[in-house]
C-alpha cells in the first residue's frame, strides 16, 4: 500500500518536472479566417494561449495528457477538442446567433427612439432637423419615401396624398392631427411635439394589421412613461410663447404636466411680408395636459389632453380678377384626448387598452373682396362657389384592445379588436398577428385585419406578410406584402354614404445594413390601387392607380467626430385614375426625384449645434381641368430646392441656481438660398390666367430662446457629443 | 510514511496552486505597460486562464474583466459584447471579495463604472441615458468606500474632462483630479499582483 502510494506520489512528481510539451494549432472561422485574439486554454489547467493574427498559437504545458483544447472567441460558439503534442491543430468556432443582433421586422418602416428595436434615430435627432418646426411629421419628411411638399399638410408618401398616411397615438388613429386646411399652406399638426414621444415610427408601407385606415403611410407615436424628475420649461420667440410644467409626485409613481403654447405669424408678417396677406394670425393656442401613473405592479395608465385653437384671416390676389381679392377666414377648435393602459397580466402577456376622442370644430369663410377688404358679389360662373360660409363639426370617438402573448423562442401572437365611431359611420375592426422565429437569421410575421362597415354592411379582410431574414452579420433582407384600406373623407360620404373602401396592395423588398453607426438602405416598392375615390362624373369608387420606386438611404454618424448626416434618395413613377382626373396620370404631389441631406455639426467648446438640410425635388406636373374635365393646360413647375438652415446655442444662464437651468437660444432661416419655390398654379375659370402656388415668403426665419428647469439634459447632450 | 506522504502531497498541492501567482504577477506587470488592443485581448485570455484554474481569489477575474473592460473602450464595435463579458468577470472577482474589504470593494465599483462608461462611449447616442447614470452611481459608491483609490479618482477626472463646461464638467477639476490620482499611483502597490494599472493613462491626461 505504501509501495504504491510512494509510487504514485514519485510519478506525479515526476510528470511535473517532465519537459514541456508543445501545443500548436490555429484558430479559424468557417471561411478558414483566422481569429485573431481567440483565446486557447487547455481544460483543467491555466495553460492556454491567444491566437496571432492568422489564428495561429503555440505553447508549452506539463500536465498530463489527455489533452483537450478549448478555443473560444467572442461572439463566437466556443469548441473543445483532444489535441496530441505536436500535431498541428484545426479548430473551428461557428457564430453563436446569440450574439448577433436579432432579426428585426422592418421593411417600409424607420423608427426613432429608444423604444424601438433597429431604430434609425433618437427623438433628439428629430428636434434637431432643420427647418422641421419641432414637427415630428415634418422631420419625416427627409427620410425616403416622403415628398417635398410646401404647399399643405400631410405626409405624402409613395404617390400617395396626404390624407393616406394616418398618425397614431398610443395604438389609437388621430383622426385628423392638424388644423383645419388652409389653401396654399401647410397647415400646423397639433400633436406632434417630439418632446411629448420616445417611439416613432415612420412606415411607408408594409405596416403592421395593428393599425387600418391608412392607405399608404403610418406615423405610429409612442408617448413617453413616467419623467425622471419634475421639470418646468419656458420659451420664447417673436412667434411663440410656450410655458409648460411636469410634476413627479414624490413616491416616483405618477406625474402630472401641463403645457402650453401660443403662436402667432400676425407680428412676424408685419417685419417679413408675406403672400398671402395674413389679416389675422394664423394664431394658435395648444395647450396640453398629461397624467401618467404606475397601475399595480405593472401597468402603465396615460392620459393625455390636447385643446387646440387656431384663427387665421388671409387675403390674396383673385386669379379671375386683378381688382379682387380672395378672402379666406377660419376659426378652429379642437379637443383630442387618449386614454391608455399598458399591463402584463402574467409573465408572458401583455394587455394594451386605449381609448380616444376628438372632437373639431371649424368655422370656415370664404368670401371675394375688393382692394379695401369689403365684400363684393361678382356676377359670373367663374365666381360661383367662392362665396361661401360653412361649419364643420366632427366628432370621433375610439377604443382598441390587443392582448399579445410571448410564447417561447421569441415568438408572440397578439390579436386585438377595435371600434371607430365617427360621425357617419361606424368601423368595427378585429385583427391577429403572429411573430415567428422560424430560425436565428429568419423572422416572419403574418397578420390579418378584418374591418367592417355599419353603414355600408361591408366588411374587408387585409391580410399582411412581412419576412425578415439576416444576410450577415449586420445586413438583413426584408420583404413584406399587404392589403390596405381606407374610408373615404366625410366631405365625399356625405355626398355618397355607402362608399366601399379604397384599396391598396403593397409590395416591398429591402435590404438594411447596419454597422459601426453606419447606416445603409435600399427599398424598392410597388404599390397597387385597385379602388380610389372619383369624383367625376359623379362620386364613385373605380378610380384605380399604381405607383413602384426605389429609394435609398445612407446615415452616417461616425466617420467624422461630432459629425452626422443622412443622405435620402427616393425614386417614384406613379400614376392614378382620382378625383377629377379624365384618365390615368402623375398626380400633381408626385416628384419623380427627391433627394435629402440632413447634416448636423457640433461645436463642442462652443457649446453650440449648427444643422443644415438640403432638399431637392424634380418638377411636379400640374393641370388644369376644364370645366368639362378635359386637360386644357399641364406642364411640370420648376425643381423644388431649398436649404434649411438652424442654430442652437446651449448655455446656462442661472448656474448658481439650485435647479440649473438648461438653456438653448436657437435661431434659424428656412430657406436660405432664397430660391423660388413653384408648388403649382390656380388657373383662372377660363383659363387663360394662372398664379403660382408658392412659398408666403421667400425666407422664413426663427430666433427663440427656452429654458428649461429642473430637468437635466447633460446626458442627452453628451450623447450628442462623445 | 503515511503522514509524511500526505505532507508531501499538500505541499505540492499547495506549490502547484501558488505556481500561479508568478503567472498573475507577469500579467498584472504587463497589463501595466499593455496599449494594443491585442496586448489587451491577449491579457484578458491570460487572466480568464488563471481564474478558471483558480476558483478562490477575486484577482484573476478581477483583471479579466479590466482588460475586456479596456477592450471595449477601444474596439467600440465589439463594446457590448466586451462588456456583457467584463460584468460577467467583475460579478465572479465580487463574489470572492471577503467580506468588509472597502478597498477592494472599491476597486470593483471602479471597474463597474468604466464598465458602464465603456457602453456609454460606444454609443452615446443610444447608451448614454441608460448606462451613464449608473456608471456615476458605481463611481460614487467606488469613491465613498475608498477616497484615495487612483482609479476612481481617474475616472471621476475622465468624466470631468470629457464633459462640456456648461454641464458641470471642469477641466481645472478635473486636472486636480489627475494630480491627486497620480499622487496615490505613485505609492507602491499593496503587492505585486493588487491593483495598479492605469498610472499610465493618468499621466498622459496630465501632459
Amino acid at each position: 500500500m505504501k509501495t504504491i502510494r510512494l509510487l504514485a506520489l514519485a510519478g506525479l512528481l515526476a510528470h511535473y518536472n517532465a519537459s514541456a510539451q508543445q501545443i500548436i494549432g490555429r484558430v479559424t472561422d468557417k471561411t478558414g479566417r483566422g481569429l485573431e485574439g481567440a483565446s486557447v486554454v487547455l481544460a483543467g489547467t491555466a495553460d492556454g494561449a491567444t491566437a496571432d493574427s492568422l489564428g495561429r498559437f503555440r505553447f508549452a504545458t506539463s500536465a498530463p495528457a489527455p489533452y483537450r483544447l478549448t478555443a473560444s472567441y467572442i461572439g463566437y460558439k466556443p469548441a473543445t477538442v483532444e489535441a496530441t503534442p505536436g500535431v498541428d491543430i484545426r479548430i473551428t468556432l461557428a457564430i453563436d446567433p446569440a450574439s448577433l443582433q436579432p432579426v428585426v421586422i422592418s421593411a417600409g418602416s424607420f423608427s426613432a427612439g429608444d423604444k424601438n428595436k433597429g431604430a434609425v434615430m433618437t427623438a433628439m435627432d428629430v428636434v434637431s432637423v432643420a427647418g422641421n418646426g419641432g414637427d415630428v411629421a415634418n422631420a419625416a419628411r427627409t427620410l425616403p419615401g416622403a415628398q417635398q411638399i410646401g404647399e399643405r399638410e400631410g405626409l405624402f408618401v409613395r404617390g400617395g396624398a396626404g390624407n393616406e398616411t394616418r398618425q397614431f397615438v398610443d395604438g389609437t388613429l388621430v383622426p385628423s392631427p392638424y388644423f383645419a386646411a388652409m389653401p396654399g399652406l401647410p397647415q400646423f399638426n397639433r400633436i406632434s411635439s417630439p418632446f411629448l414621444f420616445d417611439g416613432i415610427i415612420f412606415s411607408t408601407g408594409g405596416y403592421s394589421a395593428a393599425y387600418g385606415q391608412g392607405l399608404s403611410g403610418a406615423l405610429i407615436l409612442e408617448t413617453q412613461d413616467l419623467p425622471d424628475k419634475s421639470s418646468a420649461v419656458i420659451g420664447i420667440s417673436p412667434m411663440v410663447a410656450v410655458a409648460g410644467v411636469q410634476k413627479l409626485a414624490k413616491n416616483g409613481k405618477s406625474s402630472l404636466g401641463l403645457s402650453t403654447r401660443f403662436m402667432s405669424w400676425q407680428y412676424y408678417a408685419k417685419a417679413v411680408p408675406q403672400n398671402p396677406e395674413y389679416a389675422k394670425g394664423p394664431a394658435y393656442s395648444v395647450t396640453e395636459a398629461n397624467f401618467r401613473a404606475r397601475t399595480g405592479k405593472t401597468g402603465m395608465l396615460k392620459i393625455y389632453a390636447n385643446f387646440g385653437f387656431h384663427q387665421s384671416e388671409l387675403y390674396r390676389d383673385d386669379v379671375d380678377s386683378a381688382a379682387l381679392l380672395n378672402r379666406f377666414a377660419s376659426t378652429d377648435r379642437n379637443i383630442y384626448l387618449n386614454v391608455s393602459h399598458r399591463s402584463r397580466p402574467g409573465e408572458h402577456w401583455r394587455l394594451d387598452l386605449g381609448g380616444s376622442l376628438n372632437y373639431n370644430s371649424a368655422d370656415i369663410s370664404r368670401g371675394v373682396t375688393g382692394q379695401d377688404k369689403t365684400q363684393v358679389h361678382p356676377e359670373g360662373a367663374a365666381f360661383e362657389g367662392k362665396t361661401a360660409d360653412y361649419r364643420s363639426r366632427e366628432r370621433s370617438l375610439q377604443g382598441k384592445a390587443v392582448i399579445t402573448r410571448y410564447l417561447g423562442g421569441g415568438h408572440l401572437l397578439l390579436a386585438g379588436s377595435e371600434v371607430q365611431i365617427g360621425e357617419m359611420d361606424e368601423i368595427y375592426a378585429a385583427f391577429a398577428e403572429g411573430e415567428w422565429r422560424l430560425h436565428h437569421a429568419v423572422a416572419l410575421r403574418t397578420g390579418a385585419r378584418w374591418e367592417y362597415s355599419r353603414l355600408s354592411g361591408r366588411g374587408d379582410l387585409a391580410p399582411r406578410l412581412s419576412l425578415a431574414v439576416r444576410t450577415g452579420a449586420h445586413s438583413q433582407l426584408n420583404a413584406a406584402w399587404g392589403m390596405y384600406f381606407q374610408q373615404a373623407e366625410r366631405r365625399w360620404r356625405m355626398e355618397a354614404p355607402i362608399l366601399p373602401q379604397a384599396k391598396a396592395t403593397h409590395y416591398i423588398l429591402n435590404y438594411t445594413r447596419k454597422e459601426n453607426g453606419r447606416l445603409f438602405r435600399a427599398e424598392a416598392f410597388y404599390k397597387k390601387y385597385d379602388r380610389l375615390l372619383k369624383t367625376t362624373p359623379d362620386i364613385n369608387m373605380n378610380g384605380s392607380g399604381y405607383a413602384n420606386g426605389l429609394e435609398m438611404f445612407w446615415r452616417d454618424k461616425k466617420s467624422v467626430r461630432n459629425f452626422d448626416y443622412w443622405v435620402s434618395y427616393s425614386y417614384l413613377h406613379t400614376r392614378r385614375d382620382h378625383l377629377n382626373f379624365p384618365m390615368p396620370l402623375q398626380p400633381d404631389f408626385a416628384a419623380p426625384h427627391t433627394l435629402s441631406v440632413v447634416t448636423k455639426r457640433t461645436f463642442e467648446k462652443l457649446s453650440t449645434n449648427v444643422n443644415l438640410s438640403w432638399s431637392l425635388a424634380a418638377g411636379r406636373p400640374y393641370y388644369d381641368f376644364a370645366p368639362g374635365g378635359a386637360i386644357r393646360q399641364q406642364g411640370t413647375t420648376r425643381g423644388y430646392n431649398v436649404v434649411n438652415f438652424g442654430l442652437a446655442h446651449m448655455l446656462s444662464l442661472f448656474p448658481k441656481w439650485k435647479q440649473k437651468d438648461f438653456t438653448v437660444i436657437a435661431c434659424g432661416v428656412n430657406n436660405l438660398l432664397g430660391t423660388r419655390q413653384v408648388f403649382g398654379y390656380t388657373f383662372s375659370y377660363d383659363g387663360t390666367n394662372r398664379s403660382p402656388i408658392t412659398l408666403p415668403a421667400t425666407r422664413n426665419y426663427f430666433i427663440g430662446i427656452f429654458m428649461s428647469l429642473g430637468i437635466d439634459r447633460t446626458e442627452d447632450y453628451l450623447n450628442e457629443n462623445l | 510514511m503515511k503522514k509524511i506522504t500526505t505532507i508531501v502531497i499538500a505541499l505540492f498541492v499547495v506549490f502547484a496552486a501558488s505556481a500561479q501567482s508568478p503567472q498573475l504577477e507577469g500579467a498584472v506587470s504587463k497589463l501595466n505597460s499593455a496599449r494594443t488592443a491585442a496586448d489587451f485581448q491577449d491579457l484578458a485570455n491570460t487572466f480568464q486562464r488563471l481564474a478558471s484554474a483558480d476558483a478562490k481569489s477575486w484577482l484573476p477575474p478581477y483583471y479579466a474583466a479590466v482588460a475586456n473592460m479596456k477592450l471595449a473602450f477601444l474596439q467600440k464595435e465589439k463594446a457590448m459584447a466586451l462588456s456583457a463579458l467584463a460584468e460577467e468577470q467583475i460579478a465572479k472577482a465580487e463574489a470572492l471579495v471577503p467580506a468588509g474589504n472597502a478597498k477592494e470593494m472599491s476597486e470593483i465599483y471602479t471597474v463597474k463604472s468604466f464598465i458602464e462608461r465603456s457602453k456609454v462611449e460606444a454609443d452615446p447616442m443610444t447608451n448614454g441615458r441608460k448606462f451613464g447614470p449608473i456608471a456615476g452611481k458605481y463611481l460614487a459608491q467606488a469613491r465613498k468606500l475608498d477616497p484615495q483609490n487612483p482609479r476612481a479618482l481617474y475616472l471621476d477626472g475622465h468624466i470631468k474632462f470629457h464633459t462640456p463646461a456648461l454641464w458641470g464638467g471642469d477641466k481645472d477639476k478635473a486636472k486636480a483630479l489627475f494630480t491627486e490620482a497620480l499622487r496615490h499611483f505613485n505609492e507602491p502597490p499593496a503587492s505585486a499582483t493588487a491593483p495598479q494599472w492605469g498610472k499610465t493613462e493618468c499621466q498622459q491626461m496630465l501632459q
